[in-house]
């Protein structure tokens, strides 16, 4: 009995100790994945808002950088003034410019 | 001894092990489904993933609705012992910037629970969270930004508290915007901060449709100031105006004044959030003499040089009399448009069977829904023949007897002038869904032809001639060419009409020959001046010069413009344009940057132009020249202003040097 039991004692305690090991890192494993988790949905969270501020921030950016936006801060701010009103548009064949250009080339010729 | 002693030390751990192993198993195995069951109540909670919302952008990707993550933050007050309500007050005081006294007075409401922040930023709420109060709950309570308040507001719509659509496109499609919630089952611990997520159990939300309407911003800034503007000029009550591509039915801008801004919208009345363009109806008046045209040309019962008594301005006709503003003995039956005649166009009608006129009239799209994708649409009313009297008719062809909707007139008048064909109006272009694709893609619906194309053509003609020629002068414009007609409308009111209150209106279209909009002005009882030809046409002419100035190119691309009136006006900028199908449109000739006037008959200033510039104006008035130098002009021989004579040559001394840029503004 004296020689028989040392080993089963140590056997049993080695178990309990193998079984108290695992079931710790069980539990530490499970408490580290809820960190993560916890973790990812925060990043989620912080992703969503921060997409959300890039929308916002590309609104303004569109909103001040329109061209009334900048035609009425150079006109009020600057005291600049638009030159469109006398605006003439008139639209030429490309025959007609074709014929203009080779006129000219041979005045220069 | 020992070993007795360790026998049973020994059989105690195995007994004690054994003891815990069918614990274990009992409640592992026996009660595990029952044990989960409680557990999964008391700690874990089916929680809604919200989805974010889609956003809305203009034609030309100008954002202009999104949204803002906001929270909502609420106190449980069991959970807030009373000797700690100062402490709390006191940091919602330091983030907020608000008042330690304001969050006390919060706290001592009575209530499990107070809501002590709405709409809070989240960077906010974050400073909160990570204080660790235990009695604060944050939720998620997202805003909707409408980033240039009150444009377009009856197109946009607004959300409300629960954060759905009300109203415009945020109510039509609300299912498209408001995108799928997720869920997540959450395990909380008594003081309800997150133990964890169970990964297989979570749904992800799926964001809503992003919508891509066909508005355009800067073209419904131009309207919605101009109405502005002319509201105020001629003191009206109301205005409308609606800018479409008659071409495809596509919504270029859409406004009402009183309008109101979607951010607040609680601040404003049923009246300033209706969207007037499609929920009120009114009599067109002249403008509906068009119409009435349109039908006589296409069923060959006129045509415009034919001469027709009118009666000097006063006809009795069924025992009732019919004025025209403008009296005249007689007019060919364009200028019964040009003139705008109610006895001329009444006198026509007559000429269509009841039957035969009301066929057109709905085949316009009068008296039935456009099917616009707008909220609170209303039909117009338009009355059967069979129940006609036997003045409706005539009353009709000018406007009165009938009630149209301002989006109606539009689309009718958009039909007139682009070969016949009368289109859905349109207001989304496509939407796109949040990984970036297009799910659906609006192509223009034909809803019918109604007219030929050579009766449209006609009319256009004609109607260009009222803006040349008749009641739409002050429409007419120095830029573009302009076709339109004017209405001056009695406004109905409790069976008869309102003394006094008229509705002026107008109708146009540009550029002429080949239009690319149709816009449509009315305003609603102007105090100083009643006639469309002195309110609406004006504000025409004026949201027309700023739209074409502010993007020439949408207009002469397609064809080859040209500018009429060349010789009436001072050119400070002569543009070479010309047709697509010649030339690449970026391949421009050249552009002349400093003043030159080209009046009748006199000699340009050509003194500091490139040599290019200066042949080019010389070669246009025809004169002879003579160059001597190269470079830019420094002199000519014939002074500026001077009288040209025909044959004389004019010298020019040129020289080397550099140009300076041209001041825009």
């Amino acid at each position: 009995m004296k020689k028989s039991a040392k080993p089963l004692i140590v056997a049993l305690l080695l178990m309990l100790l193998i079984v108290t090991t695992l079931i710790l890192f069980v539990i530490g494993t499970r408490f580290k994945y809820e960190e993560l988790i916890r973790e990812k949905i925060g990043i989620e969270v912080e992703l969503r808002a921060e997409q959300t501020k890039r929308t916002n921030l590309f609104a303004e950016y569109q909103m001040v950088s329109a061209e009334n936006i900048i035609v009425q801060s150079a006109k009020q701010d600057l005291g600049m003034i638009q030159d469109y009103e006398t605006i003439n548009k008139i639209s030429i064949e490309k025959l007609q410019i074709d014929q203009l250009n080779q006129m000219l080339s041979e005045k220069y010729d | 001894m020992i070993n007795s002693r360790s026998l049973i030390v020994v059989i105690l751990v195995i007994l004690f092990f054994i003891g815990l192993t069918v614990k274990l198993v009992d409640i592992q195995i026996i009660k595990s489904e029952e044990l989960k069951y409680y557990a999964k109540r008391q700690q874990t909670k089916l929680e809604t993933v919200p989805a974010e919302r889609g956003l809305i952008y203009d034609r030309n990707g100008v954002l202009l609705v999104h949204n803002r993550n906001d929270v909502t933050i609420y106190i449980d007050l069991r959970m807030l012992p009373v000797k700690k309500r100062e402490d709390v007050a006191n940091k919602f005081s330091k983030i907020f910037g608000k008042s330690k006294k304001y969050y006390l007075a919060l706290l001592k409401q009575s209530g499990k629970t107070i809501c002590i922040e709405k709409k809070a930023p989240q960077e906010k709420a974050r400073l909160i969270s990570e204080l660790k109060m235990n009695a604060v709950v944050i939720t998620e309570d997202p805003t909707c930004i409408y980033q240039y308040g009150s444009l377009a507001s009856h197109v946009l719509g607004y959300v409300n508290n629960e954060y759905v659509g009300v109203n415009g496109i945020a109510k039509t499609f609300e299912d498209e915007l408001d995108g799928e919630n997720g869920a997540r089952l959450v395990e909380r611990n008594a003081l309800g901060d997150l133990i964890t997520i169970s990964e297989e159990e979570t749904i992800q939300p799926v964001t809503g449709n992003n919508i891509v309407l066909t508005i355009d911003k800067t073209f419904q800034s131009i309207l919605e100031e101009e109405l502005r503007d002319g509201l105020k000029k001629y003191k009206g009550l109301t205005a409308t105006g609606i800018i479409m591509d008659p071409n495809n039915g596509e919504i270029l801008a859409l406004a009402n004044l009183d309008d109101y801004d979607p951010n607040l919208y609680w601040k404003f009345s049923d009246f300033q959030r209706r969207n007037r363009a499609v929920t009120d109806t009114y009599e067109p008046g002249s403008t509906f003499k068009a119409i009435t045209l349109a039908a006589l040309l296409n069923e060959k019962a006129c045509y415009e040089t034919e001469v027709l008594n009118v009666e000097n301005g006063t006809y009795k006709f069924r025992n009732t009399f019919i004025r025209d503003t403008y009296p005249n003995d007689r007019l060919t039956v364009k200028e019964v448009i040009e003139e705008s005649s109610n006895i001329g166009i009444a006198k026509l009608i007559q000429r269509l069977s009841d039957e035969n006129f009301y066929k057109y009239v709905r085949d316009f799209g009068f008296g039935n829904y456009t099917s616009i994708t707008l909220p609170g649409e209303v039909k117009g009313t338009l009355i059967n023949p069979g129940e006609w009297s036997k003045l409706t008719k005539t009353f009709m062809s000018f406007g009165y007897g009938l009630a149209v909707t301002p989006i109606q007139l539009t689309a009718a008048f958009s039909s007139l002038i682009n070969g016949g064909t009368l289109y859905k109006p349109q207001l989304v272009k496509k939407q796109i869904n949040w990984l970036g694709k297009v799910v659906y893609e609006n192509e223009p619906v034909e809803i019918r032809k109604v007219i030929s194309r050579e009766t449209s053509q006609r009319i256009k003609n004609i109607l260009k001639s009222a803006v040349e020629n008749g009641t739409g002068k002050s429409a007419d414009s120095e830029l573009i060419s302009v076709g339109g007609k004017t209405g001056t409308s009695k406004i109905a009111k409790d069976g008869g009409y309102a003394t006094g209150k008229y509705n002026s209106s107008f109708i146009g279209f540009f550029p002429a020959d080949n239009p690319q909009m149709v816009c449509l002005v009315l305003i609603d009882s102007p105090e100083l001046e009643k006639y469309g030809s002195k309110v609406a046409a004006p504000i025409f002419k004026n949201i027309t010069d700023r739209i074409v100035q502010s993007n020439p190119g949408y207009f002469f691309k397609n064809e080859n413009h040209r500018h009429k009136k060349t010789e009436e006006n001072q050119i400070s900028e002569v543009k070479i344009i010309y047709s697509e199908n010649h030339v690449d449109k970026n391949d421009e000739a050249f552009v002349l940057t400093s003043n030159t006037e080209i009046t009748n008959g006199r000699m340009p200033d050509l003194r500091g132009k490139t040599l290019k510039e200066a042949l080019f104006i010389l070669n246009e008035i025809g004169m002879k020249y003579n160059i001597k130098g190269n470079g830019i002009v420094n002199s000519q021989s014939i002074k500026p202003g001077e009288q040209i004579v025909h044959n004389k040559v004019c010298v020019l001394n040129c020289s080397q040097s550099e140009i300076n840029g041209a001041n825009v503004y």
